[in-house]
């Protein structure tokens, strides 16, 4: 389903149904599934041997299941708020490339480079969002916006280890090693739930949503990774409704 | 020289070497279990009821509950004995261990002639001083030929030689010195230097709390750099054998970004020329054996040229050279008011890396060939180190011409313009280009510098090819792109195929046989090789 699926379903759900009254609201929990792949790329410059050296880094995760659980409480006919907590995980990879600096000669660095597979980025996300929404006997469509923090926490590439000899002409790097960093941000979402009733206070409903922040991470030594936390996510799950 | 400066060598470590070995009696205890384990706990119990030894600390282990570990040191009539101590390890039960160094059998009068006073005396006529609060300790200081009663100290040098922490050990008796190191700390560190033509290079250094020092700790031999500061006496005292140059000698700079480009050319170029033998030849070092490469700067300064001898202006102002065993002198040049008479600047010595690779050199034909430094072998002494200074030119810089580039020139960085020698073009110089033109004078040994254009120019013609001036005849070279063929001939020829004697005719002979063996008969090197001999004129 795509963004302008998402948009057509709420406009014509706006237009058939009421508007949900003040007092009411819902509660709900989904699996999720992050549809969008993750790719960083950072770059870190060190000293070394009197010298700068660098490191490039190419980060890929993959899309990955998730949750989210949530509260919604209608303020007055149709409007009200929300409050959702999702998580997510995604499996990845890393791959670098770097130059080391000679440590007899200047402008003479070593290349090396190296990857490990395995490394995991996690998302927990705080959303609160205003609601609008509107309901008819077995259908409920809910339009969101609002604020999210975003907590990203990532295997990021530790500083590459070698070992070299003389004359110091090449390295050979020790197997990478990630270690976690974790940062906060705050971004945005908005988004579309679509409801239907089984019982009075039951229901089950699915969901799209998109969020996004850029999250900076801090790697060692001292470089900074950018992630692009969020992304468009799918869910479905259970409602209860009071 | 050599020989004397070889004893006076053997003289300064002596001391070393004396401490490193045991004294008689000396017992290394490594008792875990049984009998020793029995025999020296019960040992150690009876030994300190005698006095011999003092629980000098308990410590409770912190990784095993229960366990504590007693450190003995050891006394001989109540004085410490140097690194004498034994450790026991128990519980409350029973003892698990004992290890250390027990010195058995001593037989030493522990009164000592000179009081702690001499003492310090002795050590404030050195330059050092005693940190606020410390005394000398009387010792008994094992030594390989037995034991010896000294006043230990741990003294800090001051001045501006850099920092330095010195363990000392004073004769008692006569106050000389036993034994001392230094018990500063150190580790290697990389550093930014700039040379004498203001171009930039990385310094392997020692690296410590009182600064930097130019010692290679990167590279496989003991690459060291000496700032005689000016000192001419003291240079002419180590190059004679009459003092061994310390830590306190060594170049220092206190930020490791050295600006000393003297110290910072002969440092690095140094590093870079074994770097050459060893990529090159896979030559470790002057002696193969990463023997030491010590070079001096600053061996005098350039506002004192006007109070010294001709002789010592030729030696240490306006030349550079091997002197012996891994040590070279670089000359500081003249002051800029002042040029030769052929109009050309002299800079520090060490700003030319094929100067420095030539003084190198000619520590591997002492080692290898050891080509007599008088007539026709003399002056291929000198013509393999210009060919091996040629050699690390172009195999660390780039070709061209001007500073810091490589070309047939030799010393164009350090004398300007133009250099010294042309192996291209000898007669530039005044030097002969065929052996027909040869100097047979008896001045500079019989032609050593001069003569040493007629193999120049082979080498130079096997590797660019060219017309020889004077017989007119043209050969065609390797190219330099394949200048490591001609090296590698050269190379193995005049240091594994030469003797002491060789003159020209033997040369030609040797580097042929050595293309043929690396190239094979009839190759290209060794072709260009016969053809560049016979357009010098050397059959």
């Amino acid at each position: 389903m795509t963004r302008a699926h998402l948009g057509v379903a709420l406009a014509v759900a706006i237009f058939v149904a009421a508007p949900a009254r003040a007092g009411e609201g819902r509660a709900w929990a989904s699996g999720v599934f992050n549809t969008a792949k993750v790719e960083a790329s950072e770059s870190r410059a060190f000293r070394e041997f009197a010298e700068d050296g660098s490191v490039d880094v190419d980060y890929a995760f993959d899309a990955g299941p998730g949750g989210e659980i949530g509260i919604e409480y209608r303020l007055k006919s149709g409007i009200g708020l929300q409050l959702a907590a999702a998580f997510g995980s995604r499996d990845g990879s890393l791959r670098y490339t770097a130059a080391f600096p000679h440590p007899l000669y200047l402008n003479r660095h070593r290349s090396a480079s190296g990857e490990q597979d395995g490394v995991s980025l996690t998302e927990t996300a705080i959303h609160l969002d205003l609601v609008y929404g509107k309901r008819g006997p077995k259908w409920e469509v809910v339009g969101f916006a609002g604020a999210t923090l975003f907590n990203v926490e990532a295997d990021v590439l530790d500083r590459p280890q070698y070992t070299h000899a003389y004359p110091y002409d090449s390295v050979s790097v020790l197997p990478a090693t990630a270690v976690s960093r974790s940062a906060s941000k705050v971004g945005f979402n908005a988004g579309l739930s679509v409801d239907y009733r089984v019982g009075a206070k039951f229901g089950i409903g699915v969901q799209g949503r998109f969020s996004g922040a850029t999250v900076e991470l801090d790697t060692p030594p001292e470089g900074t990774l950018e992630i692009d936390a969020g992304g468009f996510a799918l869910g479905a799950g259970v409602r209860l409704y009071f | 020289m050599q020989k004397t400066l070889w004893i006076a060598i053997a003289l300064a470590l002596g001391a070393s070497s004396a401490q490193a070995a045991d004294p008689p009696g000396t017992r290394r205890v490594a008792a875990g279990s049984g009998a020793a384990l029995s025999d020296w706990d019960f040992r150690v119990g009876r030994l300190e009821a005698q006095g011999e030894l003092r629980l000098r600390q308990s410590r409770a282990d912190e990784l095993m509950p229960g366990r504590v570990h007693e450190r003995f040191a050891q006394l001989h009539r109540g004085v410490p004995v140097w690194g004498g101590e034994l450790v026991r390890q128990r519980t409350e039960a029973e003892t698990i261990s004992v290890f250390g160094t027990f010195y058995e059998g001593i037989e030493l009068d522990v009164a000592p002639k000179l009081g702690a006073r001499d003492a310090e005396a002795a050590i404030a006529a050195r330059g050092l001083v005693l940190p606020v609060g410390e005394a000398p300790v009387l010792t008994v200081l094992p030594r390989e030929s037995g034991y010896a009663l000294a006043w230990r100290a741990e003294a800090h040098t001051t001045g501006d030689g850099g920092f330095d922490i010195r363990m000392l050990f004073l004769d008692a008796i006569s106050g000389e010195t036993l034994f001392e190191y230094s018990n500063l700390q150190w580790q290697s560190a990389v550093g930014n230097g700039t040379g004498v033509l203001s171009d930039p290079k990385k310094m392997s250094v020692l690296s410590g709390s009182g600064g930097f020092l130019a010692d290679d700790q990167l590279r496989p031999p003991r690459l060291r750099t000496f700032d005689m500061r000016g000192n001419l006496g003291r240079t002419l005292q180590f190059l004679n054998g009459q003092v061994a140059l310390g830590q306190s000698d060594l170049a220092a700079d206190a930020d490791n970004v050295w600006t000393d480009g003297a110290v910072v050319d002969a440092h690095a170029y140094a590093g870079y020329t074994y770097d050459y033998l060893y990529k090159r030849f896979g030559r470790r070092g002057l002696d193969d054996q990463n023997g030491r490469i010590l070079s001096l700067v600053h061996p005098v300064n350039r506002s004192d040229i006007f109070g010294y001898s001709d002789s010592v202006i030729s030696t240490f102002y306006l030349n550079a050279f091997y002197c012996c065993d891994g040590i070279m002198v670089y000359g500081e040049g003249l002051p800029s008011n002042l040029q030769l008479t052929t109009g050309q600047r002299v800079n520090y010595w060490s700003a030319a890396l094929d100067v420095v690779a030539h003084e190198l050199a000619h520590g591997v034909t002492d080692f290898t060939s050891a080509l007599i430094y008088f007539g026709e072998p003399g002056a291929l002494n000198e013509s393999f180190s210009d060919i091996i200074a040629a050699g690390a030119e172009f195999f660390h810089q780039e070709a061209g011409s001007g500073l810091l580039r490589a070309d047939w020139l030799l010393a164009e960085d350090a004398i300007t313009p133009g250099g010294i020698r042309s192996m291209a073009n000898p007669a530039a110089y005044g030097d002969p280009d065929h052996y027909s033109v040869r100097f047979t004078g008896s001045e500079d040994n019989g032609g050593v510098h001069i003569n040493s254009g007629i193999p120049n120019h082979a080498f130079y013609l096997a590797i660019e090819g060219g017309r020889n001036r004077v017989s007119g005849l043209s050969v065609t070279g390797v190219g330099l792109a394949n200048r490591e063929q001609v090296e590698k001939v050269f190379f193995r020829a005049f240091t594994a195929m030469l003797p002491p004697s060789a003159d020209f005719a033997a040369a030609r002979a040797a580097t042929l046989q050595s293309a043929r063996d690396l190239y094979g008969a009839g190759s290209n090197v060794e072709r260009a090789i016969r053809d560049a001999w016979t357009a010098v004129g050397v059959q």
